[in-house]
């Protein structure tokens, strides 16, 4: 059994009269709370399809025998006394004949599992999206921030003599501090780690963590523009 | 994580140095050691992981053949954390018994209607063998090669 939690270890899925059976072998209950049945979700969502349930179609013999079947030996010896037991026979016969041979064959997948699987796939664009806008968000570094000064009420309040009514007093609030753009470029020394006497080498590099900030926005920004219009809708909606 | 001993003495090849009584915890504060019966450390390794078997002629369940190929038999085990993914080694070191109490291999066995304390094996034999009615008991194979395995791990 593959303990990670991806799906590559799933080969195949098949729908049980409960829950799944998978590569042939595993027997998943249909409960959230399992892994390896989140795990099926996720194989759904990757683009895979599960293979629905077999479906048992009864051949003459199990019909003629079943309920809708022959009668009771005893309500066939009432028929015999009063003649009709041959007609009831026939019956039978004509209603389920030898050509119904039975079979399996292959149902639909059970919509409430691919609803499921749905759902855990909006939820995770949902997560996804969320997390992408509050990345970019974030200052850049090598914009840096401006300052942001606010008018805002002290809790104190004054007497106005021309107005005559009663105001708040107000100060400038600091709401958002400056912070300077990182350096462009910096300088990395290299020390040769077979040779403590060589001389060590500087080069001039872009900033690293510059680097970082571009390529994590890059990837915040793909992810935003991945996302389908109805989880936006939903989330901007929500906030 | 890693723990280093040094010794600042020469020591034989065969010294050793003997552990015990270590215990994770969350945050800086140690707090005394709890000591755990088996009983209570079998106890909650099985909310997470089980396995059945290793008994010569091991009798797992019981149930119903309800046709001459395919019957049901209800497996009882400890509570687990949630309801498991089960799954056995080959279904040919399994077996049932027939109507004459001979073990007969089955030929697949799987596992539904799976709770945190039980599930109904399915079991079946393509070539049949068996009387619908019949009480089904879900077994060992003969020579204790079967084995069910019950998984509620976290992943």
């Amino acid at each position: 059994m593959n303990n990670e939690s991806n799906t590559a270890w799933i080969i195949s899925c098949k729908s049980q009269e409960s829950g799944w059976l998978v590569n042939g072998n595993l027997s998943v209950p249909s409960d959230p709370a399992n892994g390896h049945y989140q795990m099926i979700l996720d194989w759904i969502n990757a683009g895979n399809l599960p293979e629905g349930p077999d479906v048992i179609e009864p051949d003459y013999v199990a019909l003629r025998t079943g309920a809708d079947g022959y009668a009771s030996t005893g309500d066939q010896l009432g028929m015999i006394a009063d003649g009709t037991q041959v007609a009831h026979v026939e019956d039978v016969k004509t209603r389920f004949p030898k050509t119904i041979t039975g079979g399996t064959t292959i149902g639909n997948v059970p919509q409430d599992v691919l609803d499921a699987a749905a759902a855990k796939l909006f939820s995770q664009q949902t997560y996804a999206y969320a997390t992408a806008k509050a990345r970019l968000a974030q200052y850049i570094l090598s914009v840096g921030r401006e300052e942001v000064i606010e008018s805002q009420a002290t809790g104190e309040k004054i007497y106005n003599e021309e107005t005559f009514d009663v105001e708040d007093v107000m100060a400038d609030v600091i709401t958002q501090t400056a912070v300077e753009p990182l350096a462009a470029t910096v300088k990395v020394t290299t020390y040769d780690p077979n040779d403590p006497e060589a001389k060590p080498t500087t080069e001039t590099v872009t900033n690293p963590l510059i680097v970082a900030d571009v390529a994590e926005r890059a990837e915040a920004q793909a992810t935003v523009d991945a996302t389908p219009a109805d989880v936006i809708s939903l989330y901007d909606e929500s906030i | 994580m890693r723990a280093e001993l040094w010794t600042k003495y020469p020591v034989s090849a065969d010294a050793y140095i003997e552990i015990a009584n270590v215990q994770l915890e969350i945050g800086s504060v140690a707090t005394p050691f709890e000591y755990r019966s088996y009983g209570e450390e079998l106890a909650l390794c099985q909310r997470y992981y089980q396995q059945v078997g290793g008994y010569a002629h091991n009798s797992y369940a019981i149930g119903q053949f309800y046709t001459s190929y395919v019957g049901r038999c209800m497996l009882h085990f400890e509570e687990m954390r949630i309801a498991p993914t089960i799954s056995s080694n080959a279904p040919e070191n399994f077996g049932a018994w027939n109507a004459a109490a001979t073990t007969l291999e089955l030929t697949a066995l799987s596992f539904i209607d799976t709770t945190v304390r039980n599930t109904m094996c399915q079991v079946s034999r393509t070539s049949g063998g068996f009387v619908a009615g019949n009480v089904a008991v879900l077994k060992d194979g003969g020579i204790n090669t079967s084995r069910i395995y019950l998984d509620a791990e976290l992943y």
